[in-house]
């Protein structure tokens, strides 16, 4: 689905990224890579295969389209360096013309050379491309930039007639912010409040929905 | 009993219009232990009885899950000095303790279950030669019949017998990382006790290796993890070796499982107990609301922590706590049946039955009693949609699979998206369509042919091994409820059971806790024979149609019930499609009407 956000065109793909057509970039947040492996460090029993099937999502993502950057809007990797990052690594050797910006969240504690390592280019608090700021959590203040954020994990409910209703993530639009959906599927939902003038883009099974 | 009927509401399950029927109960005894069935409304009970009765100001406590521990241990030792006059209670205080001063017990709304009711009365009284005594406060109409099907199944000895509990592996887990947080285990020697339980004689080798693998290598024998941790070989014996994975391990033994829970402490220090962050949620500076029955106002969260102070008002909203919610047992069941044949026919000597007959002669005017050898069935039409109601009288969890079941072959007839709601006594298909339904197919609908096959293809049984799944996580350390007041350095490892039930059946099918929850939903939650023998009482009673257009006394306490859930029969592409444009045309018609 193509959206119109701060005048440019921004394609909303359901495997939970948007794709900036005229900057050939390709926007994705809260990735978590790690968080899989950092549970199992505390004991908990999570499958690694989780942060494998991120991947391999992104992978099938940059086939789709012919992008030259791929910007993730903070918590990339979570909290610290481990045995996921290996997989991020032999992944990224796959994508040696990809350009990978990161713009740190609450979960980015890498050292600077571990992210020189892995090839990433990293602005610690923002980002900014007009008409857009990219900026993990939405600033205090807002100014002419739109902002692309992430760090809640929207997620939106449907209601229908009869007591129904369904969840989903979603893109959440408002006046000044877009809170990206979480992209790892080892992520939890916040379900939004919603206030006057949002707007909602819930990611089905099958395709993005306008609610 | 209640002065009049008009007192007690058709539906509801607080009760506290009675309080003033209550007060001289606990006068005359030495101490009463009152028990709810939830820890809100346990709350509430506290606050109106101070409300209605000053002098019990000191004298009368309040004991729940979520209350701090040093608080409880105050209360229980109180009880035994006979320091207190009653004591406001969950299932809390159900077992395990004994106190010589209680003389009076004092259930509030319904029990589910005889045993369970004979049980909270053995709490009075507990010394040989002394008679324990509990009196039955209805919290509705309705539940008036439940008190005389209790005493009468009281009287025959008809009590329930319990199922034991087999193959919790959760719990299996949780006790031996016990056993690994203290001195060690010898995993063969372990084994072999634990093969001479009841619950789990039936332990496979290779289940049991899998749970040896799952606490040591975090997985099965083909992924595992080398940096894993949690319980490694140290000289012999199966040990934690971590102190941050022990003292996790140990705070969370033994926890009550609910909602992400967070402490609430004043703020000039001193913990007074634990709500659920989606209650927090709701809260702004300034709001009160009630705990440990305290009036409290709401300053800030800090350091994931409640902060709050004495309120000067004395009445406030109590937090919603989510809990287990218990069924209706089949044996009490049958004699509510029983019971419902007699108010009409009059061929009764309890006095609650008279007492209700007003209602019962109304639900008779609009609707219809069902007798006993009699199925009812109520299709209303309200600007809700198009309502169905089936009175089976067969307790909440059965309901929950017949009304699936049901939806399910309404929905062969026709694509259809029912929401499903039920109590104790009968359950509610709502559909924005009209039901397909008349007196030719109805007998159909309930026949007990091709039971197992349907119920198989009706039930979300991923959905119930979801709700099941939830305990699971929780006592097999999973999710982590956070340690008391130590939240922050937890949330990196913050994550729900939905969440853990979602991987693993993506990427661990193999996973034994996940097998668990579907047993339990299959085994425990279905029951299939007794749905089975409701169904075959079903075919051979009178079928009763009533259609009409307003709610009914009967009902109006499924109406109510908030625990609902969707049953569909068409594409989810489809559903979402019909909601949205719904949800479009709600917006269009409120920015017409402005």
């Amino acid at each position: 689905m193509i959206v119109e956000c701060g005048g440019e065109q921004l394609v909303l793909n359901k495997e939970r990224a948007v794709y900036w057509k005229r900057e050939k970039m390709l926007i994705i947040s809260d990735l978590h890579i790690g968080k899989s492996a950092h549970f199992r460090k505390s004991g908990i029993q999570v499958p690694d295969t989780v942060g494998l099937t991120d991947l391999a999502r992104l992978s099938a993502i940059l086939k789709e389209y012919p992008a030259e950057v791929l910007l993730v809007t903070g918590d990339m990797f979570h909290n610290n360096i481990n045995s996921d990052a290996n997989a991020f690594l032999e992944w990224r050797d796959r994508y040696p013309v990809l350009k990978v910006v990161l713009v740190k969240g609450n979960h980015d504690a890498l050292r600077n050379e571990d992210y020189e390592a892995l090839g990433i280019e990293v602005h610690t608090k923002e980002l900014l491309c007009a008409p857009f700021r990219f900026i993990h959590d939405k600033p205090r203040e807002f100014d002419e930039y739109y902002n692309i954020t992430g760090h809640i994990h929207p997620g939106v409910v449907i209601y229908g007639r009869a007591r129904q209703q369904l969840k989903f993530p979603c893109f959440y639009f408002t006046e000044h912010c877009l809170v990206m959906p979480a992209f790892s599927v080892f992520t939890g939902l916040k379900i939004v409040k919603p206030e006057p003038g949002d707007r909602f883009y819930a990611i089905t099974p099958g395709k993005v929905v306008k609610v | 009993m209640p002065d009049h009927i008009d007192m007690l509401p058709w539906a509801g399950h607080l009760g506290h219009k009675l309080a003033h029927k209550l007060l001289p109960i606990i006068h005359k005894s030495k101490t009463t232990l009152i028990f709810t069935n939830t820890r809100g409304q346990a709350e509430l009970w506290y606050q109106t009885l101070l409300a209605k009765d000053e002098n019990l100001a000191g004298l009368l406590a309040i004991h729940h899950g979520s209350i701090d521990h040093e608080l409880r241990n105050w209360i229980e030792d109180s009880i035994h000095t006979g320091a207190l006059k009653a004591v406001v209670s969950t299932s809390s205080l159900d077992l395990g303790v004994d106190f010589k001063p209680v003389d009076t017990v004092v259930q509030i709304g319904s029990p589910k279950g005889v045993a369970r009711f004979l049980q909270r009365a053995g709490r009075s009284g507990h010394s040989p030669y002394e008679t324990s005594k509990i009196y039955f406060l209805p919290t509705h109409a309705l539940e008036l019949v439940e008190a005389a099907a209790i005493k009468e199944a009281a009287r025959t000895q008809d009590i329930e017998s319990r199922e034991p509990v087999v193959m919790s592996f959760d719990v299996l887990i949780q006790y031996l990382v016990t056993l690994a947080v203290g001195d060690g285990f010898d995993d063969e020697q372990v084994f072999f006790e634990v093969k001479q339980t009841h619950a789990f004689r039936e332990l496979l080798p290779q289940e049991w290796s899998w749970i040896m693998q799952f606490i040591t290598t975090g997985g099965d024998s083909l992924t595992a993890y080398n940096e894993f941790s949690k319980v490694s070989k140290v000289d012999g014996l199966w040990k934690v070796e971590s102190r941050q994975i022990a003292l996790r391990h140990r705070l969370h033994i033994g926890t009550i499982v609910s909602d992400a829970m967070i402490k609430v402490k004043y703020l000039t220090g001193g913990f007074v107990g634990m709500v659920e962050e989606s209650f927090v949620a709701k809260m702004k500076p300034g709001s009160n609301f009630t705990l440990a029955g305290r009036v409290l106002e709401f300053i800030m969260i800090k350091e994931m922590m409640v902060l709050v102070r004495k309120s000067k008002q004395k009445t406030a909203m109590s937090p919603s706590w989510m809990g287990g919610r218990m069924s209706l047992t089949a044996n009490l069941g049958a004699i509510l049946r029983k019971k419902y044949n007699e108010i009409l026919y009059k061929t009764h000597d309890d006095e609650e039955l008279d007492f209700i007959l007003p209602l019962f002669e109304r639900q008779a005017k609009v609707s219809h009693v069902p007798k006993d050898d009699e199925f009812l069935i109520e299709l209303i039409n309200t600007k809700d949609g198009y309502h169905f109601f089936a009175y089976p009288f067969e307790g909440r969890q059965v309901h929950e699979i017949m009304a699936s079941l049901i939806a399910y072959r309404l929905g062969r007839l026709k694509p259809i998206t029912f929401s499903i709601a039920m109590n104790d006594y009968g359950f509610e298909l709502l559909s924005e369509q009209p039901i397909p339904l008349d007196e030719e197919n109805l007998k159909l609908l309930f026949t007990p042919e091709g039971l197992s096959a349907d119920i198989i293809a009706s039930i979300n049984a991923t959905e119930m091994a979801r709700r099941k799944f939830r305990d699971i996580a929780c006592i097999a350390g999973l999710v982590f409820q956070g340690y008391p007041g130590k939240y922050v350095a937890n949330k990196h490892l913050q994550s729900s059971a939905a969440l853990f039930f979602n991987v693993f059946s993506d990427y661990d099918k193999h996973n034994l806790l996940l097998r668990q929850a579907y047993d339990e939903a299959f085994y425990q939650q279905i029951e299939e024979p007794r749905l089975a023998a409701a169904l075959r009482r079903i075919q051979a009673s009178k079928l009763v149609i009533v259609k009409t257009d307003s709610y009914t006394p009967l009902c109006f306490p499924i109406k109510v019930d908030s625990l609902r859930d969707n049953m569909s029969s068409e594409e989810l592409s489809q559903r979402i499609e019909r909601m949205t444009a719904e949800a479009e045309k709600k917006n269009t018609r409120k920015k017409n009407d402005r």
